[in-house]
């Protein structure tokens, strides 16, 4: 689902355009959409995909018929307006100094209510490994963050379901391909995969998986049950 | 997708009405353009929250809540960047997220220093984003009915992929593919706007 199409700012591996769409719908679930939106942050046609998206959603609604509201709900709604006047004020605030190369997104870091991924709660995974569960949804999503040295061998895994893996910091490299900063994998339910982290920066990843991973050796497996996923 | 709406601004100048409204409501708090956008606006989004199967009443209540955000968001609106419903759509839909599916979502920041523009703003933008609207309403007029049925399915039934795939008995790929297809195009009616 991942267009290789090579961006300006190095953005290899997209998310494919309906999920960009069943976010502007607001039908994807808590978790998927913090992975939308993130991925989006690396985006440099974020602003105008977005708004392509939300049009359809806008242009919908003008297409309704309508229901009737209650009779005294302009009233209603004008009492509850009783502060002056809005006024004019800039449409954006003026963004923060210098603050490109954090590691978390803007959509992650409140969403998370953390700045910085040191604040982060982060566990044993593995020889290299760090790990920390954000969220678990409906379905059995989990929302997770991946901390791993460089030249680490994730072993070969697969899950039920879709897995997504956006990388935060650094590159790792699979069989299909090297993911760097802003790059979103999307994988199915049959893609078993290992991955190697790149020589040099430590990688950083986010991710989403359905269901506890399921490890393909032996010894993979005995470790599971302390590594919690 | 094709319903009969007399009073759907499909001109451009009912869409620069509804701006104009909102560009009242910011330079002297016109509650006389506020009415003029609660009557055309409340309903269909009242209708929206509807057919997401929130009961009558709950709907009428975030209905109320969406035009007072209208109101009092007024001053973020950008008229550069996406029409009047498509901007009270955004709201109405945060809103159903927050309050009936009780979520926190991930918002896209366009503040965000780490977007990097990909063109340099452009002159007459406000033109182009109203013209936006009447492109995207004629080409989601023109989609085949199987790409049709999936987008009403998902922005307007709220419906996730998986549960269209589900409904209508076809591989969750199917569904992806006729969203992408649906997209596309909407993409290249725009494209000599941009």
């Amino acid at each position: 689902m991942c267009a290789a199409t090579v961006e300006h700012n190095g953005i290899t591996h997209r998310l494919g355009d309906e999920w960009i769409m069943e976010y502007a719908a607001g039908t994807l679930s808590e978790g998927e959409a913090v992975l939308v939106a993130s991925h989006m942050s690396y985006r440099p046609d974020a602003a105008r995909t977005m708004e392509a998206a939300e049009a359809i959603g806008g242009s919908l609604l003008e297409g309704e018929t309508g229901t009737a509201m209650a009779p005294d709900a302009l009233a209603s709604v004008l009492s509850r307006i009783d502060e002056p006047a809005p006024g004019k004020q800039p449409v954006r605030p003026a963004p923060p100094p210098a603050t490109t190369d954090r590691v978390l997104p803007a959509p992650l870091r409140e969403w998370l209510g953390v700045d910085d991924v040191e604040d982060l709660n982060w566990s044993f995974m593995g020889p290299g490994m760090k790990k920390v569960m954000l969220w678990r949804g409906p379905g059995d999503q989990r929302v997770w963050m991946l901390r791993a040295r460089p030249g680490t061998e994730i072993p070969v895994h697969g899950h039920r379901g879709t897995e997504l893996t956006l990388v935060l910091k650094g590159a790792f490299k699979d069989p299909h391909g090297r993911f760097a900063r802003g790059d979103i994998e999307e994988k199915n339910e049959a893609d078993m995969h290992g991955l190697t982290i790149e020589e040099g920066e430590e990688c950083i990843c986010l991710a989403l998986t359905e269901g506890p991973i399921r490890l393909k050796s032996v010894a993979a497996r005995l470790i599971q049950p302390f590594i919690g996923l | 997708m094709d319903r009969e709406n007399p009073a759907s601004p499909s001109s451009g100048a009912s869409a620069e009405e509804m701006a104009g409204y909102i560009a009242a409501i910011v330079d002297r708090a016109d509650r006389t353009a506020f009415a003029e956008l609660f009557g055309y606006y409340a309903p269909r989004v009242k209708s929206y929250l509807m057919r997401l199967r929130v009961d009558e009443k709950l709907a009428e209540d975030i209905a109320q809540e969406v035009m007072l955000t209208v109101w009092r968001k007024a001053a973020q609106y950008d008229p550069a960047k996406a029409a009047v419903g498509t901007w009270i759509f955004t709201i109405a839909r945060n809103r159903f997220i927050d309050r009936v599916r009780r979520e926190k979502r991930a918002d896209l920041d366009p503040a965000d220093p780490m977007l990097i523009p990909e063109d340099p703003p452009q002159a007459d933008n406000e033109v182009i984003s109203r013209q936006t609207g009447d492109r995207v309403q004629a080409a989601l007029k023109d989609l085949p009915p199987d790409q049709a049925e999936v987008v009403m399915l998902s922005f307007m039934e709220g419906k996730a992929h998986s549960e269209i795939a589900e409904q209508l008995g076809i591989p969750l790929g199917t569904v992806k593919s006729r969203m992408r297809l649906a997209f596309g195009r909407l993409r290249t009616a725009l494209e000599d706007l941009q």
